[in-house]
């Protein structure tokens, strides 16, 4: 245990196999207010150039964890380094070499759009060319807008921007898009997504699914402090074990214990459709051989296949399963 | 380094933002313009002098504001709207937004002390200050000073409510306790003793001083030491409890630490309050302010002064009829004695009774604790009539010899000293009722300085007819005494 290590305890010690190369490394993060434990022995790594999604409903502890890695509140226990440095002794030449967007961003309402960026890239040893950032996140023509004057989506830009006015290693974004209507997010996620391309490594958290889905190499599901899932989103959805459904509509009705018998079918059940036609919906650990073994099955059995269609389980039902049904609306706001 | 470069370039946004916004133009720049005008036209009567001295307050009371309102309300302003949750990302430490607010504040209030000065001296014609340097210097520690008011009071208040309450439960008593509205030689004696407690008293008093160029020192050691020491308290307070969340908590005990911030100020308060020389000067700038030279003036003019001394005379004495009136602080050494209401000072002597005794006068450095002068009435006393005499004599009508109604008053006071042995010196009221036989009251003055009160109505029942007060010595051979500070209770 080095001397910088004096504030962790129990699992101070540096993980196992903790790459020095990696940007961000948990390990055994705790976190409390009071009685309410708000993270509780949480670990991750993330690796230079990676993507890294905090997925959880309000109150998980995402937004805790990320205060304490950018050097906001100090960790009750745990090992903690961000590129490098312990955010708790290093704050000021972390936040260096950090790109930070925490929730709603607010300004001083008669700030102009270039004006902001400028004072912050005054701040830092080194910034990127604010005639750049501007044009990047296409703010050329708002360069002289008061911030009040800006709409949400511009607000947002003008947060990424901010957040990588000095060309930071890390970005960490909290629920960017939150908020936002869905035209906008959807140019949010354009902006994160060229972060990626620049090998930037990105932690944000959201408790959008299919943002998760869509832009994060791995993700980590919070629930109530603890993370329940970690992996590629793919990877997360499979851990979770769930079966893909096979919808399919037959010319004749079949016998759902045959259907059920099929290879790579766990079970079937019929489904009420208002024409009367046979539709029963197969669940199926494989797709692939269930498909054929139907295809086959209905060769000779005479019956033909009008429809078929395929329901894969998506982060959202894994994460619906993990975090249970309550999860999306426990509203704990208040702890993080 | 790092922290006064980023500090300055909050500061500079500051500015830009205040630009932007004609609130805070309007109380930086018209407002106290707005006190200016009101003060100088109301109080002053458009007096040059009266309004150097009013000029003091209008500065200080736009400190106080700008300190209270403008720093202390406005930190918690940007903390509620999440603000302050951004900066608190980039590598701007508290120290940097303390000092940023300190910037923005102190570069917006030297361009208003300056339009100050500029309307004063073109509506007003104010004199140019005694010592430009001390008003500078006044400006700033005092503003210092305050602004680490204005930041605690920003650091402990949870919300803008709270934030209200805080400042305007400090601001109305400093605003009117500490001569920015009331002139500290006005306000009862044991308001002053409160007073001296005060961190905007100490400035208003050396700010006049300065500007009227009476006193020695402007601003004591004493109190530029507890002004500079509660703006570095306040200061390391102020950045020590920063909040950059509204959610962010501070416990009751770092509050309650905030209070030694007072502590420079009530062992000013006691220093002063033992050494009431530093009072005693509040009345003297407050004469020098208000002091007519009618007497000395040439010939000429002396008669339109005439003409105009009786409205004077009256106003003076209508809105003295219930305060103690300082008539001569004799605070200009080499000029001539002036006097507040009245003729003037003369010397007389029993000469035209048929005497032979000489006197004369001459206001002279150094005078009554913590005055700048006094006047020096020497001479001899030369037997030749039954009765000889010789002093000063003071004409409280608007012409010599005119009979004055002092009635408002029932004493006189001043402060005496005489030669180096105590000797008996006389007062004696010259009315048009008793000529020949005037009421006579014996004081006696040593080498040291000492207050003598007399009781007028003791003296004569003819108080409103009054045609001069004499100062005399009445044993034969030579005298010096020294009169400062006379006045009427």
């Amino acid at each position: 245990m080095t001397a910088d290590d004096t504030r962790t305890i129990g699992t101070a010690a540096a993980p196992q196999g903790a790459g020095a190369a990696a940007a961000v490394i948990v390990s055994g993060l705790r976190k409390s207010y009071g009685p309410v434990r708000a993270v509780n022995d949480v670990s991750f790594q993330i690796q230079p150039g990676e993507v890294f999604g905090l997925l959880g409903p309000n109150g998980a502890g995402k937004t805790s964890t990320i205060e304490v890695l950018a050097g906001l509140r100090p960790a009750d226990a745990g090992y903690v380094r961000v590129c490098g440095l312990n955010p708790d002794r290093d704050g000021r030449r972390l936040q260096e070499r950090i790109g930070p967007q925490l929730q709603a961003t607010m300004l001083p309402d008669k700030l102009r759009v270039e004006e902001a960026l400028r004072l912050f890239a005054g701040f830092y040893g080194r910034a990127l060319p604010v005639a750049g950032l501007l044009e990047r996140f296409g703010l050329t023509e708002k360069r002289r807008t008061y911030f009040q004057r800006l709409s949400g989506g511009q607000k947002q830009r003008l947060a990424l921007a901010l957040a990588l006015v000095n060309d930071p290693e890390l970005v960490l974004l909290d629920e960017p898009t939150t908020g936002l209507d869905p035209r906008v997010r959807r140019d949010v996620h354009a902006l994160i997504a060229g972060l990626r391309a620049e090998r930037r490594t990105v932690l944000l958290t959201t408790h959008y699914i299919e943002e998760a889905e869509r832009l994060c190499d791995r993700v980590a599901v919070m629930h109530r402090g603890a993370i329940v899932a970690i992996g590629p989103p793919r990877e997360v959805v499979a851990a979770a074990g769930l079966a893909s459904e096979i919808e399919v509509r037959l010319a004749r009705p079949a016998v759902c214990a045959a259907l059920a018998a099929l290879d790579g079918v766990a079970a079937a059940h019929p489904t009420e459709a208002n024409d009367g036609a046979a539709v029963y919906r197969l669940r199926a650990g494989a797709v692939a051989p269930a498909v054929v073994a139907l295809v086959r099955w209905l060769d000779q059995t005479g019956n033909r296949l009008l429809d078929l269609q395929l329901h894969q389980p998506t982060l959202e039902d894994a994460f619906v399963q993990m975090t249970g049904p309550d999860g999306a609306d426990r509203g704990e706001e208040g702890l993080e | 380094m790092r922290t006064l470069q980023a500090g300055w370039r909050m500061g500079v946004m500051d500015l830009r933002l205040a630009a932007r916004t004609p609130a805070a133009l309007f109380f930086t720049f018209v407002f106290p313009l707005v006190f200016l005008f009101a003060y100088g036209a109301i109080f002053a009567q458009g007096s040059p002098r009266m309004v150097a001295y009013l000029f003091g307050p209008v500065v200080v009371l736009q400190i106080l504001s700008s300190t209270f309102f403008g720093l202390g309300i406005r930190v918690v302003a940007m903390r509620e709207r999440g603000i302050l949750r951004r900066y608190r990302l980039a590598p701007v430490g508290a120290g940097a937004m303390v000092l940023g607010s300190l910037f923005t504040n102190f570069l917006l209030l030297a361009p208003t002390v300056v339009l100050l000065f500029l309307c004063a001296r073109l509506a007003f014609g104010m004199p140019w200050p005694g010592n430009g340097w001390k008003i500078a210097a006044i400006v700033i520690v005092g503003d210092f000073a305050l602004a680490g008011f204005g930041l605690v009071i920003g650091a402990l208040a949870e919300s803008m409510q709270e934030a209200q309450v805080f400042s305007n439960a400090l601001f109305f008593p400093l605003l009117f306790l500490s001569g920015a509205t009331i002139p500290l030689a006005e306000l009862p004696h044991w308001l002053q003793r409160v007073a001296a407690f005060l961190p905007p008293t100490y400035l208003v008093s050396g700010f006049q001083q300065a500007m009227l160029g009476s006193g020695r020192g402007a601003l004591p050691p004493v109190q530029l030491l507890a002004l500079v020491a509660s703006g570095v308290l306040g200061l390391l307070a102020a950045v020590q409890l920063f909040r950059w969340d509204k959610e962010e908590r501070l416990p009751a005990r770092r509050k309650l630490g905030t209070l030694a911030l007072v502590a420079p100020f009530l062992l000013t308060g006691v220093w002063m309050n033992a050494h009431p020389a530093g009072l005693a000067a509040w009345r003297q700038t407050l004469s020098v302010a208000t002091e007519s030279t009618a007497a000395k003036q040439p010939p000429a003019s002396r008669q339109k002064a005439a003409g105009a001394a009786p409205r004077h005379a009256a106003t003076v004495a209508a809105a003295a009829a219930i305060r103690p009136v300082l008539v001569s602080a004799f605070a200009d050494p080499g000029g001539p004695p002036r006097t507040r209401f009245g003729a003037g000072w003369t010397a007389m002597t029993d000469a035209f009774l048929g005497g032979n005794s000489q006197a004369s006068l001459k206001v002279i450095a150094g005078g009554a604790p913590g005055s700048r002068g006094s006047l020096l009435v020497t001479g001899a006393v030369a037997s030749g009539i039954a009765q000889p005499w010789a002093g000063a004599a003071f004409y409280p009508g608007p012409a010599p010899w005119a009979p004055a109604d002092l009635s408002a008053w029932r004493s006189i006071t001043f402060w005496a000293r005489g030669g180096r042995h105590a000797t008996t010196y006389a007062l004696v009221l010259l009315t048009a009722q008793r000529r020949s036989d005037p009421p006579v009251k014996t004081f006696t003055a040593g080498p040291r300085w000492r207050r003598v009160t007399i009781s007028l109505a003791a003296m004569t029942p003819y108080r409103n007819e009054v045609e001069a007060v004499l100062f005399v010595a009445a044993q034969p051979g030579r005298f010096r005494l020294q009169l400062d500070l006379v006045g009427l209770r």
